[in-house]
Formats: structure tokens, sequence, C-alpha cells
């Protein structure tokens, strides 16, 4: 395993010079005199910092974006300027300005519906498309957009949300994650406030953890990933929280179908800092004690934040979030799961031109199972503690450097049994406890070429350290899984030794060198044509053989056995705003592979496995696709339609373990691969009183196995299937709409109030979520059983703010 | 701890808190249809305290999953059982219909007998070893569930040996209909105890008489059956499916060993008994 690293390593080592090399040159090519002019943007209502806020030096292809703190800065020739700042869904600033020495500028935007005095609106240019950096494939998605979109029982989703954008699918409805560009569910990089997030579901994926009052803003990046991203192939999708109203206090809060939510944030320190704490709790328990159901469900999450100024140059930030999910089936069975994150940040701005942020997270998911009838009490977890250094250096009006460290040390608990009561026939028993580190160094540089070329050369180089205390057991060959040459299948091996690796002893190490690549070439002033490349290595795997995730399933480190996954992506796209920025439309191509996808054997055993290794093969996916977006950003109708045509697949060979491999080494379509999948989402403002909202979402329907046969044994009638996801479950389609008043009351007053009236699936389609084959337990007869899982489901939300 | 039932729980509590708006509905769906395939139902069976030597083995066809007539019986093959520690040979005479039957058969425990059927001019072969049986000790009832949605489920307790992996058949056949539904489990978690099979069938009613055998099962059998008992009963899928695969069992063609041949042939002994559900 150490060989192909070492080659791969060696591969990337001489495009690794060249980017040095080309990163050097241009930092001794400007003599002219230059000034920096540097500061912090925000939302002038809140006080919270703004990021992804655009800044140019109007008429010159001088500019800037704010950082995830709002923080940018410009250096530019000696001159005057005018400096103009835009924002999504803010109006747009302008200040003249005489460039002839280093300045701080600091500036509070307006909201684009606030009412309009002294500054000077040019042109909403917020809400266009990037054709200017070479960032690519991202989402940005505000608090504002995702919360007028219709969603299921009025329950505000981020993640409901994310899927209505072009190559962003999931495992059917009521499936908890998402896939991104044929990627796996364990493959989003889920970081609230920069802690990951293991699960980011409620009740089994009809919700997502995140709680809309309290989130900022999201960006979800498909493609192009930057080098201060590593241990994720497929997506990064980051979470920023609300740092909480710095200039007053509020109440946020809304009493929906499914939970309540209450927000409170407003300035402390002496107005030298702000907080933020927000709950939701869920009331389904009342519904089903309504329907005389025995069984309980329920989650509630809070999330903290609370932000101190100790200087112009230092800011402290503390975060936190925690949130639980609990079940009770009729006395049969309880569970509970739940996440749990931490994060202190020291902000320090060394100079005008160099920016740092130091972070100490910590993360943890866990979760329990007790079935009393079988005496049985499950715990496992997963917890992290992680340690960030970023920089962020605006060399030049043609140069910006990022770069970083990070270290991040597992201790994964992948389970233990204890018998829950003295009558249990279960013997305690706990699996190995797993550890591991990793780190990742990165560097990147954003380059102006020319007026029109802009490259952005990343590289992150990551380290990944299994270590002990574990006992690993050694087969015969090295090989776990075995194929049995005269029945065709695989089994498990038997353990011929064991091997013990002390406490803190390296079980096996990975290193790998990721180039990231991007380049934009803007065609003229309105569109650009832009590509990337990215490499990136997942070090954790999600062992899951349901169609979808659930909470259940443990994350597994690579190690002796497995191997990290691999990802290559490579994406071409055009980008082009329309009618004065009325319009925007991007399209995008891409074709991803990912190396060392595990795949289970068939008959694999899962739950409460410490051996992994003898239910797993390794292969490898593959994914490509056509995205096509188009929005409509300005006027009293916004909105969008997505299309996605798109191809996500694997496939296992035998390999070592001899035999074609799993589905006879073929390659076939992942559970979540769409064929296409079409998206409308649009709101119209009909008055200041009401509006409206509507969803469309047509898809292929998901791959599954149908059966093509059956046979009578042992007195039963049993199906027998062939190829693997080789048919599909019938297309999905729904329309959900919305209509959002806002009494004529609330004006001049300070208890904002509004009602959203919601009907999801309005013409009630039967969607199927799954098919399952066998026989009728009275008659006998082979039938086939459609689950849907909603149907026509109207709500009301009363949302308010105070 | 079975898989199976750990997910199909999660399942029904998803579908629960679908605030009772989720539904499932038999449908009719077009499925693909592989051609019909040689299907081996041999199970050897010898109950404790018997003899052991009236055996039937089954041979049919398989057909198309929506097929109402399913049992389409295989007639004119030469069937036989080879003890291989002595090597004779026991002939299954062809009933013609789709039934082979031997009366002169000798069980004897972890003894490796070898299956060979002569058919249509191929040679089909399996070997396994009989298994033996625990003492079934007592059957209990409980009740699952809530409220009318009730479901009687049967407990049938044996003690397991200690230090030995272990693997058990339990099946449950109750008077009316008589389908029989089986479940396996492993000592994995419960090596030394007293284990038990539970079996949570909804014709379990009062008044129904269960017959009850508990089989010993080799591990190879037993993930068969598992992966067997996964994929069939209609209502088990739900939103966290397995995704079904190719059931393979131990017989094989031995002129061409890429032909599907369906069905296992296993021999274990049982104990059995029976109880009335009140």
């Amino acid at each position: 395993m150490k060989k192909t690293s070492q080659l791969k390593s060696f591969r990337s080592r001489k495009r690794q010079a060249l980017f040095v090399v080309m990163m050097l040159c241009p930092v001794f090519l400007f003599a002219q005199t230059k000034y920096t002019i540097s500061g912090v943007v925000k939302d002038v209502g809140n006080g919270e910092t703004l990021s992804g806020a655009t800044v140019l030096l109007k008429g010159t292809s001088i500019g800037s974006t704010t950082n995830e703190y709002g923080f940018y800065s410009i250096t530019a020739p000696e001159g005057n300027y005018t400096v103009t700042i835009s924002y999504l869904g803010f109006t747009t600033f302008e200040r003249a300005i005489n460039l002839s020495s280093n300045q701080k500028l600091n500036i509070e935007l307006k909201g684009d519906d606030a009412q309009l005095d002294e500054v000077v609106i040019t042109a909403d240019e917020s809400k266009q498309v990037d054709i200017r950096t070479p960032q690519m494939s991202v989402a940005r998605l505000s608090t504002k957009d995702i919360k007028q979109m219709p969603v299921v029982l009025g329950e505000v989703d981020l993640i409901k949300s994310i899927q209505l954008l072009p190559g962003v699918t999931n495992a059917g409805e009521g499936a908890s994650g998402f896939n991104v560009r044929g990627g796996a569910e364990d493959q989003n990089l889920i970081l609230l406030d920069e802690a990951i997030i293991y699960n980011a579901s409620h009740l089994f994926g009809f919700f997502s953890v995140f709680n809309a009052d309290a989130i900022k803003d999201v960006k979800l990046y498909k493609g192009g990933i930057p080098a201060r991203f590593g241990g994720r192939a497929s997506s990064v999708l980051d979470i920023r929280q609300k740092d909480g109203n710095s200039k007053e206090f509020e109440l946020t809060g809304g009493i929906g179908a499914i939970s309540s939510r209450l927000a409170a944030e407003g300035p402390m320190f002496k107005d030298k800092g702000s907080f933020l704490i927000a709950g939701r709790a869920s009331y389904v328990n009342i519904f089903l004690a309504l329907a005389n159901q025995n069984s309980r469900a329920g989650f509630y999450d809070l999330n903290l934040k609370t932000n101190y100024e100790i200087d112009e140059k230092n800011k402290l930030y503390l975060s936190g979030y925690l949130g639980n999910d609990n079940f009770n089936l009729a006395g049969l069975f309880t569970n509970s799961y739940g996440n749990l994150s931490g994060n202190l940040r020291w902000n320090h701005i060394f100079n005008n031109k160099l920016f740092s942020n130091a972070s100490l997270i910590y993360s943890r998911y866990n979760y329990n199972l007790e079935i009393p009838i079988e005496g049985i009490d499950w715990t496992s977890d997963i917890s992290n503690y992680n340690m960030r250094y970023d920089f962020g250096y605006y060399a030049s009006d043609k140069l910006k450097f990022d770069f970083g460290i990070n270290g991040i040390y597992y201790n994964f608990n992948p389970g233990t049994l204890n018998p829950l009561n003295a009558t249990s026939g279960v013997n305690p028993e706990k699996l190995d406890d797993k550890f591991a580190f990793e780190a990742g160094v990165y560097t990147s540089l954003e380059h102006k070429i020319s007026e029109k070329i802009t490259a952005e050369y990343g590289l992150r180089l990551s380290y990944f350290n299994r270590l002990g205390k574990q006992t690993l057991n050694n087969y015969a060959n090295n090989l776990p899984v075995i194929y049995n040459e005269e029945l065709g299948i695989y089994e498990r091996a038997e353990s011929i030794s064991e091997t013990n690796y002390g406490r803190g002893k390296s079980i096996a190490t990975f290193s790998n060198l990721e180039p990231r690549f991007a380049l934009s070439y803007q065609l003229n002033e309105k569109s650009s044509f832009k590509a990337s490349y990215n490499r990136v290595a997942q070090y954790l795997h999600l062992i899951s053989n349901t169609s979808s995730a659930t909470p259940l399933d443990v994350w597994a480190p690579s190690g002796k056995f497995i191997e990290p996954q691999m990802a290559d992506q490579y994406t071409v796209g055009y980008f082009r705003n329309l009618n004065e920025n009325m319009f925007s439309i991007e399209a995008e191509a891409y074709y991803k592979t990912i190396d060392n996808r595990i795949d289970y054997i068939n008959g694999a055993e899962l739950i409460a496995q410490n051996t992994i290794e003898t239910e797993i093969l390794t292969g490898e996916a593959r994914a490509y696709g056509l995205e096509f977006l188009l929005r409509k950003n300005q006027g009293d109708f916004t909105g969008w339609v997505a299309y996605t045509l798109s191809k996500s697949q694997q496939r296992t060979p035998g390999g070592a373990a001899g035999g074609l491999g799993i589905n006879n080494g073929k390659w076939y379509n992942s559970n979540w691969d769409r064929t296409h999948d079409f998206e409308f989402t649009g709101s119209y403002k009909l008055n200041e009183k009401w509006r409206f909202g509507a969803n469309m979402v047509f898809q292929t329907g998901r791959p599954v196995t149908y059966p093509n046969g059956q046979f009578i044994y042992n007195g039963l009638s049993v199906a027998t299937y062939s190829e693997r996801n080789a048919d599909r479950l019938p297309a999905y389609h729904r329309l959900d709409l919305s209509a959002t008043l806002t009494p004529r009351k609330n004006k001049d007053r300070r208890w904002q109030g509004e009602w959203v009236f919601g009907i999801y699936n309005a013409y009630n389609r039967s969607n199927a979520a799954s098919i399952s084959f066998g026989q009728n337990h009275q008659t006998g007869v082979s039938e086939a059983t459609r689950t849907s899982i909603f149907g026509i489901v109207p709500s009301v939300t009363y949302n308010f703010n105070f | 701890m079975k898989n199976r039932n750990i997910y199909s729980k999660l399942g029904a509590l998803l579908l629960l808190i679908g605030l009772l708006n989720s539904c499932t509905e038999v449908i009719d769906v077009n499925v693909p249809n592989g051609r019909a395939r040689l299907v081996v139902d041999a199970s050897i069976k010898w109950q404790k305290g018997t003899t052991g030597k009236a055996q039937t083995i089954n041979l049919r066809k398989s057909t198309a999953f929506f097929d109402r007539s399913p049992d389409v019986p295989v007639t004119g093959a030469s069937v036989t059982v080879t003890k291989e520690n002595d090597g004779s040979i026991f002939v299954f005479a062809d009933q013609n219909n789709g039934s082979y039957t031997a009366t002169d058969f000798v069980p004897e425990l972890n003894a490796s007998y070898t299956l060979k059927i002569l058919y249509n001019g191929n040679s089909y072969t399996a070997t396994e070893a009989l298994i033996a049986a625990p003492v079934i000790n007592r059957v209990e009832q409980t009740i699952e569930g809530s409220d009318g949605d009730e479901e009687i489920v049967l407990q049938v307790f044996f003690d397991d040996p200690g230090a030995v992996k272990n693997y058990y058949l339990g099946e449950f056949t109750p008077s009316n209909p008589p389908l029989p539904s089986l479940a396996v489990i492993s000592d994995k978690f419960s090596d030394g105890n007293e284990n038990y099979i539970e079996n949570d069938n909804e014709n379990n009613v009062a008044g129904v008489t269960v017959g009850i055998n508990v089989y010993g099962i080799s591990q190879r059998y037993y993930d068969y059956l598992n992966i067997l008992i996964q994929q069939s009963g209609s209502d088990e899928g739900g939103p966290f499916p397995i995704i079904p695969v190719q059931l393979k069992g131990n017989c094989t063609n031995v002129n061409d060993s890429n032909e599907e041949v369906l069905g296992y042939f296993r021999l274990g002994e049982f104990d059995t008994t029976s109880y009335r559900v009140n």
C-alpha cells in the first residue's frame, strides 16, 4: 500500500516543483509605489460580519472578496479610486478614496430591502455570478433564501434546500445525508463553525440538524475544493453560525408543526462583543400520543455563540452545538443519537496584509440503542480534537496566499455491548477502540496573471497515522476475505495470529500530496470560462450497506486493511450574467474518479462487527455529469431552474481475494445515481402582505435490484436476484407550494410576525421510497410492496422577530 | 444481534414518525425474468430420538417472480447421497412429483455427506456435515407493540454450549395457514448462555398451535439463510433496505460452474415441540 502512495507522491512532487516556481516568480515583478486598503465588512442591521462580499476598485480589475470573518485587503498603485462593496441581498456601497497611504475602511452594508438614504446605488451587482475568481462549483445560499423555500411540515431545512441545486441528490425521500456529484454520503465534509459534523440528520433524515435561525451562511463546494479543506472526497459544506446581533437585543422564533424555535442575541461585553443562543425542540411526541401510539420520537438542538473583540487586531470567538434525537418504538426498541461540538477561535490581524485565525475544535457523535426483549444495551461514538491555524496573506493586487496547518486526533468507539438486565442472555462485549491522527499542511496562491486570466495553485500535504492501542488479526496471505472457488462466494477468512500494537504505536501511516488547481478566463465583462482540478484524500469510511446510511452506521479509519479513498475531479464551466445581471447562467461539466471505495460482500454483517476487514472488498467509483443552473436574481419574482444529467457508478473486482468480484466485477449504478434531475424553485412577492413560493422536482428513480425469479424452498416462496442496481424505482416528482402572510400592522412596531402556509407534495404523489418483494404471509402469493413516505402534507408556521 | 431486526425496527420507526402519513401498498411492477433454474431443496432432517431413515429431497424449477404456480417439479433425475466416512450410498427414488425419497438413510452427527444429482446430462454436487441440535428447554410468549398493533411473539429457549461457535435455525409452522417462518441466530453475543430464537409472525393468534423445530446448522448455511430471510417477507424492506443479492447455495454443476443452481443441501438434527398460543 505504501508503494502506490509513494509513486503517486513522486509524480505529484514534480508538479509541486512547478507550482513553487510559479508562486515565487511574480512576487518580485512590481516596483511601483503601492498602498493597501483593508477592513471588515458588516451588516448594518445586526453587526454580523459578511463573508464573501466583493470589494472592487471601480473601473479596474483590482479587487478581493471578504474572508469568513469579513476581512478584506486590497493593494493598488497610488491614485484616486472608487471602492465598491457588494454582497448578495445587500445594497452596493460606493465611496471615492484617495489611495496615497495605507488605510483602513470598515464598512457596514444595508440590506436591499432597507430604506434608501445616503448610500448611492448604481446597480445591484450583488447577486451576479462570480465570473472573476477561479473558484467554481460553489453554491452559496443565504439563510434568507433558504427560509423562502417551501418545505415539508414548514420545517426550514438547509440540507433539503441544497438538494434543489444542480449536482446534489439523495438516496430517497427521508434518506439522511446527501450526495454531491455522484459521491457517497460519507464523502461530504460537513463543518459547523469548522467542527466536523458526522451525522447531519434529525429523525433519521427527515430534517437536518441545522437551525436556520442560528446560521449566517452556507457554502457548498462541489468541486475545485480549496487547499485549506481536506479529508472528504466529494464536497465541503461550510456552515457558519451567526455571531449574534452586536447592535441591539433581538428575539427570533417560530412555532411550527414539528418544532418550535427561539433564538436570543444581543451585544455584550460593553459593546465589545455579542452573543447568540438558539434552541429548537420538536413535539412529535404529542402527535404520536394523539394518534394513540405508544411510541415516542423527538429531537432538540442548541446553538451557542459569543465573540469578544480584544482590540482592533484581536478577536475571540466561542461557539458550540448540542443536538440529540430520542426514539422509543413501543418499548421494543429505544434509540438516541446526537452531535456535540465546540470551537474556540482567535482572529489575529498581523498587519493590513496578513490575517490569521487559530482554532481549537472538539466534536463528537454518539448513539445508544436498547432492545429490551433481547436484553441488549449498545453504545458507540466517534470524537475528535482538531487544531488549525490558517493565514491569509494579501501580497499584492495580483497575488493572494492562503496557507496553514491542521491536526486532528480521532477516537473511535465502534461499540460497547452490555446486558440490559440480569435476565439478559447477552454477554458484555466491547469492540476494539480505534485511534488515529490526521494532519494537513497547505498553501494556495491566487494569481492574477493578466486582466483576463486568474489562476489558483494549491497544494495540500496530508498525513494519516492509525495508532494503537489495538490488537489486530493476521490472515493467511494477508487476505481477510477469500473467494470460495467451488461455491462462487466470498467468505470471511479465519485469523491465523494476532499482532498487538501498544498505546500510541503506529499501525499504518499514509501520506498524500493533493494538488488543487483552478483557472478563470474572463471572456468579457459578462462571461467567463473556468476550469479546475482537485485531488482529495479521505481517510475515514462510513461502514454501511443499506440503501441509505442509518444513524447506527460506524466510521472506520484507514489502516492495515483499509486504504484511504482518493478522489480526482476535473471540472470545466461557463458562467454568464445576462440582462443587466437580472439573470445568471452557470454550466459545468465534471468527471470524478475515486479509488479505494469500500464495498460489502454478499451477506456482510456490519452491526457489532469487530473485524470489518472480513466483510469488505475494495473497489473504485466514477461519476460524470453536466450541470445547468439558470437564476433570476432580481425583481418581484426570483428563483432558479436547475438541471443535471449525470452518471454515478462503482465496481469492485475480486483483486487479491480472487474471483470476479462483487456483481461479477462489473460496473453498477450507485444507490444515488439519478440520470435526470430537474428542479425549479421560485419566490414571488405579490405585495407587502403576500409572498408565494413553489418547488418542482423531477428525478429519475433511484437504482434498485428487482428479482428475476422465485423458487420454492423449505415451504417458502423465495425471490432470487441477479445484477445489482440494474433496475430503477419509478420516477420521483412532486410540487410544493407556500404562501407567506406578513400582516400590515407589522409596520412601525417592534414585534414582527409572519404566517407561513405550506403544502408539500401538493398533488399527493405516492413516490416510492422503496419497493420490496416477498411472499404474503396470509395468501402465500409473491407480491411487490411499495413504501412511500410523504403524501400531501399541509403545514402552518408562525415566525416572529422582536 | 441480527442486522435485519435492527434495520426493520429502525424502518418501522421512520415510517411511524412520517407522522402516520407514510403508506405501504401492494403494486404491480415489471420485473425481469431470468430463465428457469434448477432448485435443490435438500434438507436432511433428523429428529432427536428417531432413526432418521426416511428422508425426502425435492427438485424443482424456478419461475418468473409473479408466477402464481411456482411449484414446477423436476422429474427423471437420479439422486444419491454418499456418507463420506464409510462410503455408503443412499439412493433417493424418484416419486415423479418432484420429490425423491430414501428409506434407509443413516444419520451420524458431524459426519460429512455428498449429494449427487444427475439430470439432463449434467451432474450436480454438494457436500455438507450433519450438525447436532440443542435440546429445547421451553417456549414462552410475549407481546410486542401496543394498542391494536400487537403481535404475539414466541421465544423458544435452549442451552448453548460455551467456547464454540454455534448457529441455529428455528422453524415455526402455525396450524393456520401452514406457512413456515424461519429464523436464524448465532451465539456470537450469547456464547454459553441460555439462547432463544424468536418468531413474530402475525399469524400467531390465540388458539393457533405452532409447531417448532430447532436445528443446529453450519456457519455457511447460516450465512445463506440469513440472506434468504432478509430478502423474503414483502413487508420487511422499509426505508433502510439492504441491497438484495444473488442467493448462492452450495450445489454446483460439475460440468459448468457458471450455471446458477438455486437451493441448498444441508443436514441437521432437530428437537421439536409444539405450542398453543393463548
